[in-house]
């Protein structure tokens, strides 16, 4: 049976999870939820994730929410099929991966995250984007970032030098950071910026990042 | 041998760190970390925790940071001893794993700028800021409301036995309950309030408290 996952294709959380599913060759299904109808915070949603976000997953009688959750459950599942994200055979290295996801999740995801909020979503509600919010949090990326040049400066990815889950875990919102005017703090770390290229033409993502098109023309 | 955990123990990542190895009876030694003093700032430390935050682990020659994936690395290393803080199954493991996520991102930030406001910056002498204190109040509550309906269907966050998920949440929850005025978003909850009084009574987190009061 065929996994599915409610989400829709331009969200950075949803895609989280696709990129995961793509690299280790799962089959599932994309379940549109119309985030401008509100969908999200109603029943039967609510039902899948009470906090009313995306994405959620449903695989039999399992029931996830919350996409960093949903990616390591997919990349455990599925650890003997597609590429090794977990690096389950080193108890080590597999804590390494896990420091790196937490970095993400508490360092990185809040200072790129309302980034994308202000060039993204603001608009849509009507606002200019806040430069106010914007300075304050590419100031705070800004220094994440040094932390990254100088790690990654000493290995290929995040953990070690092999690409996995912490890598992945930071490509959609970074994809939609790169359409903005402060991509430059990409660009202008040299190891930083070679990480970034060559995360983010791995397969697996292209497939997903075809349809993030968050901001474009009618959508 | 020893686990070095590098952070004061009355800071609540440190603590969320100390209640995991004091559960599975990993004996650690705390090199205390004045953060009044600015000491995670400086380069000595940074060596250890390039974010300049607390805790970090020495466990020999093998270093950690980032409080839950300290948790998680210990959880799975001591597996077999003492209580099952992972799941036994992958969709048990997968269920931890969705409530740890929801207490790092839907809880968490509340907590913390709850507790800057009204503790934290006011013991430095410096005015916290009420609005932002009763926004997070606000939203609090409403979390709590789901964790009230969650936990009226199981006896803890991912289940029926007690594992990292909850865990995470004891070092917030003690903030929010002793030092913040907040006890009533846990007692007029039942389930909350039933589960809030399980995971504070458990010996590993009481032997902390113990610790913590010297």
């Amino acid at each position: 049976m065929a996994l599915k996952l409610y989400g829709a294709a331009l969200s950075p959380c949803t895609s989280r999870v696709m990129t995961c599913l793509h690299e280790k060759e799962a089959d599932f299904e994309l379940v549109p939820v119309d985030l401008f109808a509100g969908e999200h915070k109603q029943l039967p949603f609510l039902a899948k994730n009470p906090f009313g976000q995306i994405p959620a997953l449903e695989d039999g009688d399992l029931s996830l929410f919350e996409s960093r959750a949903i990616a390591a459950y997919v990349a455990e599942k599925f650890k003997e099929t597609g590429n090794d994200l977990i690096r389950h055979q080193s108890l080590k290295e597999a804590a390494e991966v896990k420091v790196w996801m937490e970095v993400e999740s508490q360092q990185y995801h809040p200072a790129i995250s309302p980034i994308i909020f202000q060039f993204f979503a603001a608009p849509l509600q009507g606002n200019a984007p806040d430069q106010a919010i914007i300075d304050e949090n590419t100031e705070k990326l800004g220094k994440v970032l040094d932390v990254y040049e100088d790690k990654l400066g000493r290995t290929k990815y995040l953990a070690g030098d092999f690409y996995s889950l912490a890598d992945l875990f930071h490509l959609s919102f970074t994809y939609y950071f790169m359409k903005t005017p402060c991509a430059h703090l990409i660009n202008e770390r040299p190891h930083v910026k070679a990480w970034w290229e060559d995360i983010s033409s791995r397969p697996a993502f292209q497939k997903v990042a075809s349809a993030m098109n968050f901001g474009e023309k009618g959508n | 041998m020893v686990v070095k955990v590098y952070g004061p123990i009355k800071a609540a990542c440190p603590q969320r760190v100390l209640s995991c190895l004091l559960e599975k009876d990993v004996d650690f030694q705390i090199l205390h970390i004045d953060l009044d003093a600015g000491d995670h700032k400086k380069p000595d430390f940074l060596l250890h925790q390039p974010f300049g935050q607390v805790p970090a682990i020495e466990d020999g020659d093998f270093k950690l940071f980032e409080s839950r994936a300290i948790i998680r690395y210990y959880a799975s290393k001591y597996e077999n001893r003492g209580p099952n803080l992972l799941g036994n199954t992958l969709e048990e493991r997968a269920l931890v794993d969705q409530w740890l996520e929801v207490e790092a991102h839907n809880f968490n930030d509340l907590v913390y700028n709850l507790v800057l406001q009204l503790v934290i910056l006011p013991r430095m002498g410096k005015q916290g800021d009420s609005a932002l204190a009763l926004t997070c109040q606000q939203k609090l509550e409403k979390v709590f409301d789901i964790y009230e309906q969650r936990l009226s269907a199981s006896a803890y966050l991912s289940g029926d036995s007690f594992t990292l998920a909850d865990l995470s949440h004891q070092p917030g929850i003690r903030y929010l309950v002793e030092d913040a005025g907040m006890g009533h978003l846990v007692s007029q909850r039942k389930h909350v309030n039933a589960w809030w009084d399980t995971i504070s009574n458990r010996p590993a987190w009481k032997k902390l408290m113990e610790l913590a009061s010297c």
